[in-house]
């Protein structure tokens, strides 16, 4: 199993790389029909790439051309095919005509807070970087939670755990240390320590804290991550 | 149509009309296209594995089936939990005031994840509320947009830039002790709904 990793400073100047778990989910709500069968999700077809509308216009041209094909030869309608039930599928581009593409460029459009395209570019990967080339840096800046919670949303969470008594010693003593302090510590990249975090590649850049709560020998230290302060958005003009 | 917020506070009513806050709404953001050889911009469908079927944007349709392959009209599920067992439906909120509980502890917060957040603009608002949020008090607001079976943790709270109602889903995280190591079964969950995977060009173009 690919454990997902973070290389972590800490206030003693030391550094390690730990496992991040992801939180768990309390459990999904099923369904059940009024007998109390209980029933599934299920993804059928409703037309084809040769049976759609797009298809049909090219076709037949005009609409009245169309009804009259509708009305005489059923050709939306696959009968092989509809209803059939969908499994796997891979994402594929089609051109203007339906037609898969072997090639295609990908461009990488900006847009504004108000939804307007600003720009256009060539894409280019972002690496994660949980796990820097050069150790990372303890940015020694820390929030209190209450300032904490109150300015930032955040929307992702991760527990730093231990995989050896080396890290579990590590990560104990951080997790005491900010306790302690009764704050979260700025957790990021770059030469400060303060740069965002990118979990995985091309993933949104997010403000990193570590909150750590210790109970006798077990702790509790979570990877907060923000994806953005709260702040009213600014209204269109 | 504005959706509002009515709640009450030591008997007062107060009621805030809500804008959602999101990082696409704050900070804009970026989409990847795939044009084809003339610059067209391309429309992104699926392929069945089987490579039988092309299936462009609305040309499947999601059901429920039961065990014996009926399709069940949607109005006619019933929500159970793993055992069977069905759960209790709550009602929505919207339209009814009510009462916020608290002041809580930051770490409650912390306790969770934000899904939602919304700014809150206040058009009634109690100066004992105002004064408890202007301090810093965080609270829990019982709020369902719609009906549902799970609880939904909703907080609100203020800042200097204003008034939030934050929806979250609690992380389960357990204190760990020295013997307690990460399970092989803890994959990242979360991510599985990131952008699309562009690797297929890369993949193509070999």
């Amino acid at each position: 199993m690919n454990q997902r990793r973070i290389q972590l400073a800490d206030h003693r100047g030391r550094d390690a790389v730990v496992a991040l778990v992801p939180r768990q989910r309390s459990g999904e709500t099923q369904y059940a029909d009024t007998d109390g069968s209980t029933v599934r999700f299920s993804r059928v077809a409703r037309c084809t790439e040769a049976t759609g509308w797009e298809r049909l216009r090219s076709e037949h041209g005009d609409p009245e051309l169309i009804a009259h094909a509708l009305l005489s030869g059923d050709p939306e309608v696959d009968m092989e095919t509809v209803g059939r039930e969908i499994g796997p599928c891979d994402r594929v581009f089609v051109d203007g005509q339906g037609k898969p593409l072997y090639s295609a460029r990908p461009v990488e459009v900006v847009y504004d807070s108000t939804g307007h395209e600003t720009t256009r570019r060539d894409p280019v990967n972002v690496p994660a970087n949980l796990v820097p080339e050069v150790p990372p840096v303890w940015s020694g800046r820390l929030l209190s939670r209450d300032e904490a919670v109150r300015r930032y949303a955040f929307t992702r969470a991760y527990q730093v755990r231990h995989t050896n008594a080396l890290e579990y010693d590590f990560l104990h003593g951080l997790a005491a240390y900010l306790e302690q302090q009764d704050g979260l510590a700025l957790v990021g990249s770059g030469p400060r320590g303060a740069g965002p975090l990118i979990t995985e590649r091309n993933a949104t850049p997010m403000k990193g804290f570590l909150e750590g709560r210790t109970r006798g020998d077990r702790y509790l230290l979570v990877l907060h991550l923000a994806a953005f302060e709260l702040r009213p958005p600014e209204e269109e003009e | 149509m504005a959706a509002y917020l009515d709640v009450t506070y030591q008997g007062q009513s107060c009621r805030f009309a809500m804008t959602v806050v999101d990082r696409k709404r704050l900070h804009g953001f970026t989409k990847r296209l795939a044009l084809d050889a003339d610059g067209n911009e391309c429309a992104a469908a699926h392929l069945s594995r089987d490579g039988c079927f092309l299936l462009s944007a609305g040309s499947t349709a999601d059901q429920y089936i039961n065990e014996r392959g009926d399709s069940i009209p949607r109005a006619d599920l019933t929500s159970v939990d793993s055992d069977g067992r069905a759960l209790t439906t709550l009602a929505p909120t919207t339209g009814r005031s009510q009462e916020v509980e608290g002041p809580i502890a930051p770490h409650e917060i912390l306790d969770h994840i934000a899904v939602k957040a919304h700014a809150l603009a206040p058009e009634t608002l109690s100066p004992a509320l105002q004064s408890a949020l202007a301090r810093g008090a965080i609270f829990k607001v019982p709020y369902r947009p719609r009906k549902t079976t799970q609880p939904i943790p909703t907080f609100l709270l203020a800042n200097r830039m204003g008034i939030f109602l934050v929806q979250a889903e609690p992380c389960g995280f357990e204190f760990v002790g020295p013997q307690h190591l990460p399970a092989e079964t803890d994959v990242w969950a979360d991510d599985q709904g990131e952008e699309f995977d562009f690797d297929q060009h890369e993949r193509w173009n070999q």
